[in-house]
This record gives structure tokens, C-alpha cells and sequence, in this order.
């Protein structure tokens, strides 16, 4: 493989949205060192901020934004579309009979015990969906000619309103000639309409799946089409002259072309690049298998990492809909540092899940909440610094925090530290009891993994949960708060290609099997080549989707390197499959028969990754310079707890709980019992104390 | 009063719930078959010493089964050691937990320090137990001895080790022996993984404080109940609902509930109900609030109290009075396969009850059906028969004072049911899927209208096959509307034999031969509306009909709305609406039951089942039905039914034939 020569640029850029700020993180390739930036968000036209932003780091740093080599960008956009449903008017053309592959679904009810349950609205109103005539048989030939008439009369009478359409037909996946067809026909009716063929995005399987991929599609295209445009002119505006590329929900990035055409693939980015950032980090440190944690302000992301990265899953969800491309497999539990505790008719108390967000806020952000909230808990427990919290930028107000938690001291009677600790007790509870399910869900024993904290109160909270959850390590890299930043700013450019191919596999015939491999992994690299990045290594990866006879549902097995594509055939996938069946569930049966469901080809194009920053080395015995003391409250006692600046400690530097180890984007606090241990690459690896 | 302090009592709730969440994934994650891995027709549990459920989950697996009793299971274990496990799957030896023999439970008790904690309880639906047909549930089985093997509580470990021979004895009964033996051991690893979290809870708060968060837990779900129940006006309120018919005659089952409410606590009375039948269509509840007697009562709770924790003291404030040898406390060694559609019938009646009483929270009936339709066709590949099931049809939910109801979503709440993509059906099965869809004008009109039913149309590709759907119902009475709401549409089954050019109409399907070129349509029921239609606003019956739920002959029929293109015609709308039907009770039960309660009036139903009720049980169903055939035939001609008419007919039908007709026998071929 060719790779183009090294950008001229000497800093990466990596900015990320969020509801509130706006994060800038900044590597300086040279220097290895990361200056993060923070502005406020300007919701009414994003891209404002992501322009101020730059322009304001790049002067901190002394340079100008022609400087930069690489911008990678994180957007919400598209994910918040669908959330407040404020995506554009879309048609939706699917094939005779199946109308009402929306209303349908999959026939789930989300809230199960409830006689009085509503549906959310569907994204398409079923007068905006039309039944084509022309069918595909299952076995992938065409059964009924398309009648293009019908698309064209659908797509003429379309009001104006209607800007994007989804097309999704039955059996397409097996061919996709009907569907393109169809778009061709719309494209042509109307031209500057938006398609979106369910195919073209995600071939699987699954009729109502595709749809929903498609669908969510063409509700979002339009509005990230001039999102990326408007954000392309502005920061051409103040100088940026490098290719702008969007993150993607499996971790990965892509270029602003291909994220104007399907933006669908944005959608769970977010909190997938926070832990691509950890997975990159903690590898460095020898961490491979980890359990990510980034507490915001009204909910905390659990991911997993093994064996260096992001786990993902093809279950994901936004809102009510289901996106089966493989994404980071992120879960929110609905506790943060906003979650509000309150009585319950009965007198007990509980946590969440409704929180002050970013307003009002916590009671002691004194900007009027006046409920008690985790953060709260966290001040009078004395975890946190009134005047450094989140670098000086909220001053907290001590007293607020208390007349809050009055209330729930005086209704249990007991004293105000205790009601503090009662609710971080109930934050731990509630996360754990979110958490351990669904570990067990994904078959991982917390007893093998690290705790990887991040996000504004992750490193806070860390030590709680981890003890709570049995995980014996917690690591907390250098910036938590900007980890999604620096996430995006290094992720490799990828993306899946995939066909469903169901076929028993003792009768597979090899050479389809060839075939297909090398058609996916043509296709990968013809799509990696448009995305013209500028790269250091290209990987990749086969897999395939097998399962038991008569099973309902598939394990996706990976093709060792070693295996060439020319030497695949059935028996050697089943093989490979028993062995895999038998590593997850312990009960592998290889004497029954094994059916090909589907085969993948993963590329993914690698970037020149930032080194991380070395620390200087602690002289031996060295103790860690501590800036005070202050009372922390933990298992119903006070303890003196050391204060610690985290930019002073030196690699080597051991800090004794109780601690508090502070940083503008966090405060880590080590409990009673614990050690954190500065390693060389800044990551403080906190762990017990040996008894 | 509570033993535990409320901080760490809400912390162990959570952890109960998250222990038995834990569980049910470990069990969905390793199970084997479909049943486990697509409609999570699954359940655990962490159940006190004396056999109450104190930790459920709510993510996963079955929602309905929160205070299943195991006092009498665990009484017929006797003591288990630590790494016993007893497996069982026979309602009628363990006090009903399993509710039909698909259901295979197992059990194990998790010791810390010499003291009995709790249990740990697991159960999976099996694909097949055996008995007369694969899949082991069939309407028309007559014994529980034709619904497959029957195991007794029995230990299938003894301390930690498999019992080889229990185990070769479970399988060589089943039809997929694999399977079975995937899905124990899969429960096997669920209890392992309960039983090593609720240790390490143990260890960590003691086991004085988990044993008495257990009863607090408990008790704390019970007072939240309580309070609940106590907003609920006092009085009785009385309801019944049918079956369409019991398979083995046409006579409907009538399941008839007394639903009394004093203060903080609950009494449903189900004196009344037909006696047990002889079809796989009984519960066997042995008089207990079991619940698929009761379940929505807990989802009614759970409505007006989200938060309540979801555990077995939940349901303490509710009683129940269901008399032996009845369709709802059927006696051994009736049929009980079919126990879900009889339950979810008995839902419809208690809602009916609690509609009296919370006219403004309860919804009209949902569509009460739940019917796979299965597809099996010779598999010339393989030999042997391929079986699949095509779709699991349900139909609309019944609309409240919140809403319409949900468009073909009832019934999917007791599990976590999932549809299955066309796509896959269509690879597995030699069928043409030609409508999958919503049926219009099918909701129940109302000022909120009842959710839509569904439509399943397939055309056979293959040679030749076999369908069958069990639980097809509402096909003759039709879920009821409430407040002035009207019924659904109900339940239809047509089919268009190749070669012809219309579609018939088919009564239901019990085992259909069809053959290369038919076509076969299934329609399921509409959720009852609520509400006057006729005040309905006009823009949202509209809207319905520019969506196509309702049609525009609908609009004027059921909703009295005019439309001019794509508007409401005001004008012909008002001059429509100025002849509003005349206004209902609360309860709109549509022409068929009207017709057939004209005839059997409560009062003639009440000597009816009072004559039934008064015999052994053996004896009931056969009097059954030659007392309602006798009297159906005289409704049917027009004659009046009275009590004493029922009286009078029974009098005469029991004397014994000989003393009226005394012909003797004279050789064959001789009138």
C-alpha cells in the first residue's frame, strides 16, 4: 500500500460538541503535548463555535489556524435531530405489502407495565409511505418487474416540504438492482431530493432494521448537508486549509463527503470517541481490557475494551430505533452529578433518574436548584474545591449544597455528612446496579478489568464504584475532561462492509465464499482510497456471522490474518466458529450442523497517532508535592485528606489515600485504603493499598 | 416496621433487581433456543426461604410472574444442600410454578456459613417436553399426560454433581433433546452466577442485614401496594369475558370475576366461571392468587406507581376465591397447555372489573389474542418435516383517557415478544409474504380510537404444507369498548385455494392443509376505543384517514366526520354528528355477545353454573355440554331462558335415557 507523505501541518485538531461547551483538544505533533480549549456552545449555529474556538487555541499556542494538519470533528447533530425530532419531512418507498414496516417494527412495547403507554410518533407518517410494485424473491431473483411509474407518480406528488427519501425493499439485500432503480427514478422526478437506498447504507438482513437505517438517514441528510457546509466555509474563512473528517458511532472517522451523504453513521460518535481515546491511552499504559466510565452531568457512558479496543455492537439503539451497524457499544445509566434525590411516598430515599442538567444545576452551581443533587453530595462530602472546581470556571457555593441536603438530614435525622454520603452511597448503588447486568450481558467479569475514569465527575466517583463492582484497578488519564477530543483527533478512518449470505456450511460453495471476500474488501478499499486520508498503515479485517442450525441468532467470528482469503471454505468458518462458540458459552457442539449467515470485511485506515507525553521521572522515594489538606467524608468518619495539584506529580510519584488530586477538567479523589500511582504517560493508576 | 436503615434497604433493593437481571442475561446469553434468544420467554428469581420472590428483574424475561408462590415446591424438595438442584416442570406437584409443562424450572439454595439465605430460580420455555404434538401444546388435549413429561420436583445435582440418569430420563421424552439440554444448562449457569452475587453480597453487609432486607423488601413493596390500592374506590365490581369456544365444542368459556376493594387491599372472586374444560385451555392456580389470575392488577399498580419495586409482596394485598374443578382452578389431570390464552382472557375480564373503578386510568380491552402462525412443510433436503414460525400474530391495544391504543402491541407486555423480519421468514419458509401490515378501520372507534390489528397474508411457494395457529380468538365476541368507545374489528381467517379468484372465509385454523398457489389471510382483532367517537375532533379523525387508519367510509360511520379532499367538511360533519347514537353504559360489548346475553342472562348463567358446580368434577363437562347445547338450541330458536327453564332442562336431561326411551336392541339394520 502507498502512503501519501506525512501532512504539512504540525497540530491536530479534534473538537467536540456538546450541549453545553464546546471542547477543543490540541496535539502539538512535535512537542507531544495536548492544550485543551473550552468555549461555549452556540447551539442556533454550531459550527460558531467550533470557529471562535480555534482561532482562540491557536493563539494560545502562538500559531495560526493554517498550522493545522488535521481536523477531526465531532458532531451531535444528526443524533440530536432524531432525539428532539427535529429532522426534515421524508417519504419513504418500500415494497407492496410492507407499508407499514415502520408502524410494525419489530412489534416492541418499551415501557411493559404501563395500561396507558403511548407511541412515540414514527419518523415518517404512513401517508408519506408508498408501496411500490416489483418484488425480489428470497432466493434474490426478481419476481416482479419495479414499476418505475409508480416511483415517479409517488416522488411528483410529493409536497415541497419533503426533501430527502428512504427507499427500503423487500430482499434487496440480496440484490440491490430494484432499489437502485427506484432512487434513479426519484432522482430524476426530482431532482436535488436527497436518497437514501437502504442498501447502500447497511445490506443486511432485516427488512424493518434497513428501513429504520434508511430512514434515519434521509430525516438527518439534509440538515448535516448544511451543517458541514456551513462549517467548511467558516473555517476556510479563518485559514484552516486541511480536510475536514466527522467521527463515526464505531469509533472510527470519515471524510465530510462521505458524513453529507450518510450521516446516519455520525449518530452514536460521541460517546464512542471518549473511549477510543481510553482504549489508545490505556494501551500505552499495558491496559487492554477495561471498563470505560464518563459520568456527565445527567447520566454516565460504560463501555468495554478488550484486548486494546472499543467493544462494539450491532444492537445499539437511538431513542426508539434500532441501528444495526456496528457502533461502540456504549451504555448510559441514568445517574450523573445532576441527579436530583428525593423521598419517596414511603419515606425511602432515591437517586434519579430526573437531574438539573446544566440548569438549573446542582443547588451549590447557586444558580437556582435547590434539590439535592450528586454534585451536592460530593462538595459537602468534600470531594471537591469550591473555588478550583471545573478550573475556577462554576465558584461553588458550600452553604447552597447544605441547605439542600438539610432536608434529607433532617427528614432521616441524621447529620449532614451522613445525608451527603447516603446519597453518593445511592449514586453508587445506582450505577452498579445498572452497570453489573449489563456486563454480565456482554459475559465480562468485572474481577479481570480496569476502571477507566473520565468525563467531568468520573474520576470522582471512580474509586466508589470500583469497590462496589469489584473492579481492583481504576486509571484516570491526564485529560479526563477532553478525552472525546483527543479520541477523535487519533481515530483510524473505518468503516464495515457487509453481505448476508445464508448458506448451511458444509455446503457452501468456496469459491462464492472467495468471491464475496474479495468484492467487500475491494469495495472497503475503493471507499478508504475516496476518503483521501493521509495514512500510516492500513488493516483488514475479515470476519463472518455463523450460528447453530435452528438457532436465532449469530456469533461473528474473526478470520485470522494468517488464513488467506483463496484458502476459505466452509468447514474452516464452522471451524472457526466451534472454537469461538466454545471460548464465549463453554458449550460448543461440534458435532451439529453450522450455518453461514452473513460476511464482513472491516478496514480501517490508521493516521499518524500522537505519542503520548513522557513524564518526567519522580526521584526514588520522591514524595509527591501536596498543595494542603482538607476533610473528606467517607464510611460515616472524617479523614484529613492530602490536596494534590495533578500537573505537579512526576511519573513514579505514589499519592496515599484519603487524597484529593486536583486538575482544571476534574478532581480524582483516592479513597481511605487506596494508592494512585503516577505512571510515565500522566495516567494516575489508582489500585488498594496491599494489606 | 422496618429492620433495615432506608439508605442501605433502597441500595439492596437495587442490588436484588441487578442480581436477577444478572441472572436472566447470563441464562438469554447461553441459551440455546429460540424461545430464550428471541422472545426472551424466560424467567428468574431470588426467592426468600419460605417462598416469596424478593428479587425480579424488569429488563429482561417475563414480567408477569413476580409473586409466583414456590412454599409448596420448596416443601416437596425438602431440605437442599449446598450445590443441589431440583428441577421440575409439573404444575400440578408443585403448587402451579410451572403453569404448563413447557416450562421447565430449576432451583438451587445458596448457603453462607451454614445458613440458608434464599434460593436461586431460573425457567426457560422449552421448544418441546414431548406428549401428542411437537411443541407439546395443542387446544385439543384432553390430560395433562398428552402435554409431555412430567417431572415432579426432583434433584438433577446433588452437591455440585449432575444426576446422569434424571437427565437421560427428561431428554429421552423430548423431541429435541439438544435443545433441552442447552437451555438447563444454560439456567444451570444463571443460578451459578445468582448464587456468587448474592454470597458476595452476603459477605459484604452480613447476613443478618440481607436476610432482613429480604423481609423489608418485601414488606416495603407490599405498603407501597397498599397505598396504591387504598386510592382505588371501595365496592365490588363485577365483570365477565369469553373464550370464543373450548376447541372440543362450541361452547364459550366464560371466566366471570367479583372484584372487591376495601381500603388497602384486594378480593377477586371468580365464582362463576365455567368449570374446567376439556381442552388444554385451564389454569391451575390451586385457588392462589396466581399470576395468570392477576397479573394486570400488578401492571395497574405499576401504572399508578412506577417506582413500586417489582417483588412478590406487590401482590400480597390481593386475594383471590377461585372454586376447585373450575376453568381458572382446574383439578389434576386437566389439560393446561393453552393456559396463556385462557389467562390473557382472564385479564380482559378483571380489567372490565377495574374499568368500573378507575374509569379515567384503565384502557377499552385490548385485542386479547396471541396466535403463532406456524408453517410446516416436508423438508425434501433433509428428510423429516420443517417447521417455522411465520409471524407471532397479535393485535391493537385498547385505547385510555391518554391516548389511542397501540397498533398491533397487545399482549407483547407478559414477555418481551419480538416479530420476526419477513426477510428471515422467507429464507426459512416456502412462502411468498404478500401483506404484512395494519388492518384499517380495525381500532375500536373513540374519542381515542383502540390500536389497529394485523394483517398476515401469505401465498405457499412450496408443494405442500400444514398450518396451524394456536390461540386464534375473538374471532366471534369482540373485545369491549369503554366509556362510550366502540369494539374493534374482530378476528378473521380467509383463505383463496390457487386457481380461484376470491378469498372465503375460514372458521379458525386447527392443523390446515394448504397446497403450492394458495393464498392464506389472518386478521387479528383491533383494541376496544374509548370515548364517545362522535367527539372525536374532526382533524384528528382526518388525520387517521390521511394516514389510512381509518377509511373515509369509516369517518362517517364510526366518527360522524365528513371529508372534502384533504378537509373536513363542517358542515355535513355537523349535520352527521346532530344524530349522535344514543349513549351506552360504560361498556360496549358488540351485536354478538349482546345477543348471546340476551339469551343467557346473568341470572340463567348464575342456575347454570350453580347446577354444573353442584356435581363431582369429572362430571361437569360432559353435563356442560349437553345442558348448553340443549338450551343454546332453544335461544337459538327464540325460546325465552329463565332459571327455572334451566332447572326444568337439567331435570330432564340427567334421568337416565332409559327410563324415558326404553327400546331394546333388536339387531343391527332394524329401525
Amino acid at each position: 500500500m502507498v502512503h501519501s507523505a506525512s501532512a504539512p501541518g504540525r497540530y491536530r485538531l479534534g473538537v467536540d460538541i456538546g450541549g453545553t461547551f464546546t471542547d477543543l483538544s490540541l496535539i502539538d505533533d512535535e512537542t507531544q503535548s495536548i492544550t485543551t480549549h473550552k468555549v461555549q456552545s452556540t447551539p442556533k449555529s454550531p459550527s460558531r463555535a467550533v470557529s471562535r474556538g480555534i482561532v482562540e487555541v491557536m493563539r494560545r499556542v502562538g500559531a495560526s489556524p493554517a498550522d493545522i494538519g488535521s481536523f477531526v470533528h465531532g458532531t451531535t447533530i444528526a443524533l440530536n435531530a432524531v432525539l428532539e425530532r427535529r429532522g426534515s419531512e421524508v417519504a419513504l418507498l418500500v415494497s407492496d405489502g410492507t407499508r407499514d414496516i415502520l408502524e410494525l417494527g419489530r412489534q416492541r412495547k418499551s415501557d411493559l407495565f404501563n395500561l396507558r403507554a403511548v407511541m412515540p410518533a414514527p419518523l415518517v407518517p404512513r401517508r408519506r409511505v408508498f408501496e411500490i410494485a416489483g418484488r425480489m424473491a428470497a432466493d434474490g431473483q426478481p419476481m416482479i418487474p419495479l414499476d418505475e411509474e409508480a416511483v415517479e407518480r409517488a416522488v411528483a406528488a410529493l409536497p415541497p416540504e419533503v426533501e430527502s427519501v428512504a427507499l427500503c425493499f423487500m430482499n434487496a439485500y440480496l440484490d440491490d438492482g430494484q432499489e437502485r432503480q427506484a432512487a434513479a427514478a426519484a432522482a430524476r422526478t426530482r431532482p436535488g431530493l436527497h436518497v437514501s437506498r437502504s442498501t447502500q447504507l447497511w445490506p443486511e438482513i432485516r427488512e424493518y432494521e434497513r428501513a429504520t437505517v434508511a430512514t434515519l438517514n434521509a430525516y438527518v441528510q439534509p440538515i448535516m448537508r448544511r451543517y458541514v457546509d456551513e462549517l467548511e466555509r467558516e473555517t476556510a474563512e479563518i485559514g484552516l486549509a486541511t480536510r475536514l473528517y466527522i467521527t463515526r458511532s464505531n469509533g472510527g472517522i470519515m471524510s465530510a463527503s462521505s458524513a453529507r451523504e450518510q450521516p446516519v453513521h455520525t449518530m452514536l460518535s460521541g460517546p464512542a470517541s471518549g473511549v477510543v481515546g481510553a482504549a489508545y491511552i490505556a494501551s500505552r499504559s499495558g491496559v487492554t481490557e477495561a471498563v470505560t466510565l464518563d459520568i456527565g452531568g445527567t447520566s454516565a457512558d460504560v463501555a468495554v475494551i478488550r484486548d486494546g479496543a472499543p467493544v462494539q455492537s450491532t444492537e445499539a439503539v437511538v431513542g426508539d430505533f434500532p441501528i444495526i451497524m456496528p457502533a461502540v457499544d456504549v451504555f448510559a445509566v441514568g445517574a450523573g452529578g445532576g441527579s436530583i434525590a428525593w423521598f419517596d411516598e414511603a419515606g425511602l430515599l432515591k437517586l434519579g433518574p430526573r437531574s438539573a442538567g446544566a440548569s438549573p444545576g446542582p443547588a451549590c452551581y447557586g444558580q437556582g436548584g435547590t434539590e439535592p443533587t450528586t454534585t451536592d453530595a460530593y462538595l459537602a462530602c468534600g470531594f471537591l474545591d469550591p473555588q478550583r472546581f471545573a478550573g475556577g470556571a462554576i465558584p461553588l457555593r458550600p452553604e447552597l449544597a447544605e441547605a439542600a441536603l438539610g432536608g434529607v438530614a433532617s427528614r432521616l435525622g441524621i447529620s449532614l455528612e451522613q445525608a451527603a454520603e447516603s446519597v453518593l452511597t445511592l449514586a453508587t448503588a445506582t450505577m452498579a446496579g445498572a452497570i453489573l447486568p449489563m456486563l454480565t450481558k456482554r459475559g465480562i467479569n468485572p474481577r479481570d478489568f480496569t476502571l477507566i475514569a473520565f468525563g467531568g465527575a468520573g474520576p470522582t466517583h471512580a474509586c466508589l464504584l470500583a469497590r462496589e463492582i469489584g473492579i481492583p484497578r481504576v486509571m484516570v488519564p491526564p485529560a479526563p475532561g477532553a478525552l472525546c477530543a483527543y479520541g477523535a483527533a487519533m481515530a483510524d478512518i473505518r468503516s464495515e462492509q457487509i453481505r448476508t449470505h445464508r448458506v448451511a456450511a458444509e455446503a457452501a460453495d468456496p469459491q462464492v465464499l472467495r468471491k464475496i471476500f474479495g468484492e467487500l474488501e475491494a469495495r472497503a478499499r475503493d471507499w478508504l482510497a475516496g476518503e483521501r486520508p493521509d495514512l500510516a498503515t492500513i488493516e483488514i479485517r475479515r470476519s463472518a456471522g455463523l450460528r447453530y442450525r435452528g438457532q436465532a441468532f449469530d456469533v461473528e467470528v474473526e478470520i485470522p490474518g494468517a488464513i488467506p482469503t483463496a484458502a476459505l471454505d466452509g468447514p474452516t468458518l464452522a471451524g472457526l466458529f466451534h472454537s469461538a462458540y466454545e471460548a464465549l458459552y463453554s458449550n460448543s457442539d461440534t458435532a451439529a450442523p453450522v450455518d453461514i449467515v452473513d460476511l464482513r470485511v472491516v478496514i480501517a485506515g490508521r493516521t499518524h497517532r500522537p505519542e503520548p507525553r513522557i513524564l518526567e521521572e519522580a526521584g526514588r522515594g520522591e514524595a509527591p508535592p501536596r498543595t494542603g489538606s482538607r476533610p473528606i467524608v467517607h464510611g460515616g468518619q472524617r479523614h484529613a485528606a492530602g490536596v494534590y495539584d495533578r500537573a505537579a506529580l512526576k511519573a513514579g510519584h505514589v499519592v496515599k489515600g484519603p487524597a484529593v488530586i486536583e486538575q482544571p477538567d476534574t478532581t480524582t479523589v483516592v479513597l481511605p485504603g487506596y494508592l494512585a500511582r503516577a505512571d510515565r504517560f500522566g495516567n494516575l493508576m489508582l489500585s488498594r493499598e496491599a494489606a | 416496621m422496618m429492620r433495615t436503615d432506608p439508605i442501605t434497604l433502597e441500595v439492596l433493593i437495587q442490588r436484588f433487581r441487578s442480581i436477577a437481571e444478572e441472572m436472566g442475561y447470563a441464562l438469554q446469553r447461553t441459551g440455546h433456543t429460540v424461545f430464550v434468544n428471541e422472545t426472551a420467554d424466560l424467567g428468574v428469581a431470588l426467592v426468600t426461604p419460605t417462598g416469596e420472590i424478593f428479587g425480579y428483574p424488569r429488563s429482561i424475561g417475563i414480567t408477569m410472574f413476580a409473586n409466583l408462590d414456590f412454599s409448596e415446591l420448596l416443601e416437596a424438595a425438602g431440605v437442599l444442600d449446598e450445590g443441589d438442584v431440583v428441577i421440575c416442570n409439573d404444575p400440578y406437584s408443585t403448587g402451579g410454578l410451572s403453569s404448563h409443562l413447557p416450562d421447565i424450572s430449576v432451583i438451587a439454595p445458596v448457603w453462607v456459613g451454614g445458613r440458608l439465605i434464599c434460593y436461586v430460580y431460573a425457567y426457560v420455555h422449552s421448544t418441546d417436553v414431548g406428549g401428542k404434538v411437537p411443541g407439546s401444546l395443542s387446544p385439543s388435549s384432553y390430560d395433562v399426560f398428552q402435554e409431555g413429561v412430567r417431572i415432579p420436583p426432583t434433584r438433577l445435582y446433588r452437591g455440585g454433581v449432575e444426576c446422569p440418569d434424571i437427565m437421560a430420563l427428561i431428554l429421552a421424552n423430548c423431541r429435541a433433546p439438544k435443545d433441552n439440554r442447552g437451555d438447563i444448562r444454560a439456567m444451570i449457569t444463571a443460578l451459578r452466577i445468582g448464587e456468587r452475587r448474592v454470597k458476595e453480597a452476603v459477605t459484604r453487609v452480613g447476613a443478618e442485614i440481607f436476610v432482613a432486607a429480604m423481609a423489608d423488601a418485601l414488606d416495603y413493596g407490599e405498603a407501597r401496594a397498599r397505598r396504591a390500592i387504598a386510592t382505588i374506590p371501595d365496592g365490588t365490581y363485577r365483570f365477565s369475558d369469553y373464550l370464543d369456544d373450548d376447541v372440543a365444542t362450541r361452547i364459550p368459556i366464560k371466566f366471570q370475576v367479583a372484584l372487591t376493594v376495601r381500603g388497602d387491599g384486594m378480593v377477586i372472586d371468580f365464582t362463576g366461571s365455567d368449570p374446567q374444560v376439556r381442552s388444554a385451555f385451564n389454569i391451575y392456580s390451586k385457588g392462589k392468587p396466581h399470576p395468570w389470575l392477576i397479573y394486570k392488577t400488578m401492571f395497574l399498580l405499576l401504572t399508578l406507581q412506577p417506582d413500586i419495586p417489582v417483588n412478590a409482596g406487590m401482590m400480597r394485598p390481593v386475594s383471590v376465591v377461585a372454586p376447585a374443578g373450575s376453568v381458572v382452578n382446574c383439578v389434576a389431570p386437566a389439560a393446561v397447555g393453552l393456559r396463556t390464552t385462557a389467562g390473557v382472557r382472564v385479564q380482559d375480564a378483571l380489567c372490565g372489573a377495574l374499568a368500573q373503578a378507575l374509569p379515567e386510568v384503565m384502557p377499552a380491552a385490548g385485542a386479547g389474542y396471541i396466535a403463532p402462525v406456524v408453517f410446516a412443510e416436508p423438508d425434501l433436503v433433509a428428510g423429516g418435516m420443517r417447521v417455522n414460525v411465520l409471524e407471532p400474530m397479535v393485535g391493537g391495544t385498547g385505547a385510555s383517557s391518554a391516548g389511542d391504543g397501540l397498533n398491533a402491541r397487545d399482549v407483547v407486555d407478559i414477555a418481551n415478544l419480538r416479530n420476526s423480519p419477513l426477510e428471515i421468514v422467507e429464507q426459512a419458509a416456502s412462502v411468498l409474504v404478500t401483506t404484512y401490515g395494519l388492518r384499517p378501520d380495525s381500532g375500536g372507534p373513540g374519542l381515542n380510537r383502540g390500536g389497529l390489528g394485523a394483517v398476515l397474508e401469505f401465498e405457499v411457494l412450496g408443494p405442500t404444507g400444514l398450518v396451524t395457529a394456536r390461540g386464534q380468538e375473538r374471532h366471534r365476541f369482540l373485545p369491549w369498548g369503554l366509556a362510550g368507545g366502540g369494539c374493534p374489528a374482530g378476528a378473521r381467517v380467509l383463505i383463496r385455494r390457487a386457481g380461484e379468484a376470491e378469498f372465503s372465509d375460514l372458521w379458525k385454523i386447527d392443523a390446515l392443509e394448504v397446497s403450492a398457489g394458495d393464498t392464506l389471510r389472518i386478521l387479528t382483532p383491533g383494541g376496544g376505543g374509548y370515548g364517545c367517537p362522535f367527539e372525536r375532533e374532526p382533524e384528528r379523525v382526518l388525520e387517521d384517514v390521511l394516514d389510512g387508519f381509518v377509511t373515509r367510509e369509516g369517518a362517517g360511520r364510526d366518527y360522524g366526520v365528513v371529508l372534502a379532499g384533504e378537509a373536513v367538511d363542517r358542515a355535513a360533519t355537523a349535520c352527521l354528528r346532530a344524530n349522535r347514537p344514543a349513549a351506552a353504559g360504560l361498556f360496549t360489548f358488540g351485536k354478538e355477545r349482546e345477543a348471546y346475553e340476551a339469551g343467557w342472562s346473568q341470572p340463567v348463567w348464575d342456575r347454570f353454573s350453580a347446577l354444573l358446580f353442584a356435581l363431582p368434577p369429572m362430571l361437569r363437562s360432559d353435563a356442560r355440554r349437553r345442558l348448553w347445547e340443549d338450551l343454546d338450541r332453544r335461544r337459538a330458536d327464540g325460546a325465552a331462558l329463565t332459571p327455572e327453564v334451566v332447572s326444568e332442562r337439567w331435570e330432564r336431561l340427567r334421568r337416565p335415557a332409559r327410563a324415558r326411551t326404553a327400546v331394546p336392541f333388536r339387531g343391527e339394520g332394524i329401525a
